[in-house]
């Protein structure tokens, strides 16, 4: 088997520790319809009764916005930035997709991992600042 | 370079010009123990669209994950003569990773 191997070489030369990178998940709000209802200062007359019937009234937490906590999307780098593309410095390099190994830490040899479909939307949701995007050929 | 923040993307882009089957990609992981990411395009297509957008082998792209631009781009000897893009390429990554500009 041939390849461009001096690369690799290079490469593996080089200390792979992983930064942590990690997104922390946003806890739930607690302040609630109920929990704000709670807080009324309850006396008698109207507002007391809209107040009490809210506290005893089953709640359809699904319709509860302030009751669901944020799904935890990941990293948000928003939309891949738009064409002309190009492959020489100072071009946008196109949005590809790929299958293989995703390998952030370093820690082990790539086919010990998952294999799957990625892509450079991909890469760049890793929250990372900058790649070293490599081309190899089998010849 | 991980530790500092960057992430590196090795694309097997063809074999003799032709499409990478999966086992290929194994292979060349496992020759070589690559522990960085490495990918080839989806087989079931059978293209080499990766060839045909990012151009020839032995090319390095220094990239910014936020715009895609590529901050700077590398071209090492095919014949193995010379200087390898990573070597060029790690030392401008590392200053970039750096706060450099």
């Amino acid at each position: 088997m041939r390849t461009r191997s001096r690369f690799l070489s290079a490469l593996l030369a080089l200390p792979v520790a992983l930064a942590a990178c990690s997104s922390e998940p946003v806890p739930p709000s607690n302040t609630t319809p109920d929990a704000a209802a709670a807080d009324v200062l309850l006396t008698d007359g109207p507002a007391a009764d809209a107040a009490l019937a809210d506290l005893v009234t089953p709640v359809d937490v699904a319709e509860s916005p302030d009751a669901v906590a944020p799904a935890d999307t990941g990293p948000t780098v928003g939309p891949y930035p738009a064409g002309p593309y190009g492959n020489r410095a100072g071009n946008v390099l196109a949005n590809l997709s790929w299958e293989g190994y995703t390998n952030l830490e370093g820690a082990a040899v790539s086919t010990t991992l998952p294999y799957g479909p990625t892509s450079m939307q991909a890469v760049r949701e890793t929250g990372r600042a900058f790649a070293l995007v490599h081309v190899s050929e089998f010849f | 370079m991980l530790q500092a923040g960057g992430v590196v993307v090795e694309i097997l882009e063809s074999n003799v010009g032709g499409p990478v089957p999966r086992a290929q990609l194994d292979a060349w992981v496992n020759t070589y123990r690559i522990p960085v990411t490495a990918v080839i395009d989806p087989p079931d297509e059978n293209v080499t669209r990766t060839l045909m957008t990012y151009g020839i082998r032995e090319s390095l792209f220094v990239v910014d994950l936020r715009t895609m631009r590529i901050v700077n781009k590398y071209n090492g000897s095919v014949a193995g003569i010379g200087p390898s893009s990573i070597t060029q390429g790690v030392t401008r990554i590392l200053e970039l990773l750096a706060g450099g500009m």
